[in-house]
């Protein structure tokens, strides 16, 4: 017999097992990968389906968790106006940045979004509303449309829930649309795609607001799981983090993000008791993986797939 | 401006700090008619073909297309307008389907490109065009293999189907046959023949059984200038293309 999931199947288990969830892991560690499996994933829509490497997205990933974080605590806004402000603030930080990096190609793009990120960061450390290297904290857990009390952290685990299976079917559905189509050309073959008559930079500023959009709704969510905005959220090493769990899982695979990130947050979670010697940990493992694994967890799964079915057809 | 003539550069220069690679070319494409642009290594064919496509910035000088001033044309404009280009290198989108490399082309005419938030299955009425197309470059039922994955003269032909989706008026071809397996060089410029009549065809070509048998039009560069032009007879008479090409002339 042949064993070949569908993926109607797949997607109930999977819903099955996120919303029993909270009943065997601490609800805050369930919400973090949440948040980071989203942010990957909208970084995983620049990277793995357009062809673009941004090592700044900690600056819309923390710029949102600031800006939500400052309009729930300080101007007193609910709660999902301050994640709609954190969203708002990362697109248009977005469509700035990307305007002025998509017209240059590979390591001058890549350079640009860092320096921006740094500015963001060297800016909000500076900036007077911001709290410093404290950040912004005690920010409160407002009603979620006024009814659903989130200080709770079960109800809040399935708001946050809620809002990344949102997430994740936007990005499902961009991928998979006329637009996901031309996005996958640019990154195939750039030239024959200008040739084609698509006006390239258009769809990659498109893509690049998207993105940045989408990790501002994580960072701005991260910011109401949490309580507060952290200057970490804006550190070079966030952006750094977001590639390593888009490598770790799988480049341009719909799931691989989710699964990197998981890994991630998991690992990061199981080692904090070996102190100083976390990141030398970390190192070899990432080391490891990504000489051994170069397709991600999720595309090592999909080869032993196709390998397990060969075998049974042969 | 005669009609005959479908496209046009006057005077067309293009110069890289201190070097002129393409100087004061006067280039005529009588309509219908397959032109071929060729010379010796770095006579400035490539130069010249890149500014016709746009993708590079002309010094000085017109192209004229169908009696308009192209010269400032954005390159992803020059399909609205009935031209298409290829290049050098297949250019294909590997991890794409045959089938979803065709219908690409199909998409772009539909101005539906920007609808992140549609169902990709709204492409599917374009799927019967889309295969017609693969059939008429001999490449029916193969529409779910990735493009990647397909032998070179292959891609050629898949990328000439691409081209076709287009219907277009003019076609530029950057070297259609280079890096082509000589039992391909036959197989390929038989499609091009069938499939271009009725279509105006540019194409830069080293090969000269290729250019002898496709192109009525032969424009020589030598420098960046133009040297001689006529048909492949008078040509490969011509005692100055013959200086410029010594040792390739017994070639062809």
């Amino acid at each position: 017999m042949l064993w070949r999931p569908n993926s109607t199947l797949v997607g109930t288990a999977v819903l099955v097992i996120a919303l029993a969830a909270p009943s065997f892991v601490y609800p805050v560690l369930l919400m973090k990968v949440l948040c980071f499996a989203l942010f990957a994933s909208a970084f995983n829509l620049l990277l793995g389906f357009t062809g673009i490497l941004s090592f700044g997205h900690a600056m819309f990933f923390g710029g949102a968790a600031y800006a939500s974080a400052y309009t729930i605590k300080v101007m007193g806004w609910p709660t999902e106006l301050g994640i709609l402000a954190g969203t708002a603030v990362a697109a248009t930080l977005g469509l700035v940045v990307g305007q002025l990096c998509i017209r240059r190609k590979g390591i001058y793009m890549t350079m640009i979004t860092l320096a921006f990120a740094q500015m963001t960061y060297f800016f909000v450390m500076r900036a007077p509303f911001s709290g410093g290297e404290d950040g912004l904290q005690y920010v409160p857990r407002r009603a979620v449309l006024g009814v659903i009390d989130i200080t709770d952290e079960r109800a809040l685990y399935y708001v946050v829930l809620a809002i990344f299976l949102a997430c994740f079917a936007l990005i499902h559905r961009t991928i998979h649309s006329p637009f996901g189509q031309v996005l996958k050309a640019i990154r195939d073959n750039e030239p024959r795609a200008i040739s084609l008559g698509f006006d390239v930079d258009r769809y990659k500023l498109l893509a690049f607001v998207l993105s940045a959009g989408l990790s501002g709704v994580a960072g701005a969510t991260k910011a109401v799981v949490f309580q507060m905005a952290s200057i970490t959220d804006l550190h070079w090493g966030t952006s750094g983090e977001v590639i390593l769990m888009t490598l770790v899982g799988g480049i341009g695979t719909l799931f691989g993000p989710l699964v990197g990130a998981a890994f991630i947050v998991g690992m990061q979670n199981r080692l904090a008791g070996l102190g100083e010697w976390v990141m030398v940990t970390q190192g070899l493992i990432f080391m490891t993986l990504v000489m051994v694994l170069r397709t991600g967890i999720v595309g090592l799964l999909s080869d032993l797939r196709a390998r397990i079915s060969r075998r049974r057809t042969v | 401006m005669s009609d005959d003539f479908i496209l046009e550069t006057r005077r067309l220069t293009k110069s890289f700090k201190g070097f002129t690679a393409v100087k004061d070319v006067n280039l005529k494409v009588r309509r219908n008619g397959f032109h071929a642009l060729i010379g010796p290594n770095g006579a400035g064919k490539s130069t010249c073909f890149n500014l016709i496509t746009r993708f590079l910035e002309p010094t000085d000088g017109e192209i004229i297309y169908n009696a308009r001033d192209i010269s400032r044309v954005k390159a992803a404009r020059l399909p609205d307008l009935g031209i298409l280009r290829s290049f050098q290198i297949s250019a294909v989108f590997p991890r794409l389907s045959l089938l979803e490399n065709v219908r690409l082309a199909l998409q772009q005419r539909r101005r539906i490109s920007f609808r992140f938030w549609r169902n990709e299955s709204c492409l599917n009425e374009l799927n019967d065009r889309a295969e017609s197309l693969l059939a008429d470059v001999g490449l029916g039922g193969q529409r779910a293999a990735m493009a990647g994955t397909l032998p070179y003269g292959s891609k050629r032909a898949l990328e000439l189907a691409t081209t076709l989706a287009f219907e277009p008026e003019l076609m530029l071809l950057d070297e259609p046959m280079a890096g082509l397996a000589s039992e391909d060089i036959g197989r390929i410029a038989d499609l091009l023949e069938r499939t271009a009549r009725g279509r105006t065809v540019l194409m830069v070509e080293h090969n000269m059984h290729v250019v002898s048998r496709l192109c009525d039009r032969i424009t020589v560069l030598t420098r960046g200038e133009v040297l001689a032009e006529g048909t492949y007879a008078e040509i490969s008479r011509d005692p100055r293309v013959v200086d410029a090409y010594v040792g390739r002339t017994d070639a062809a």
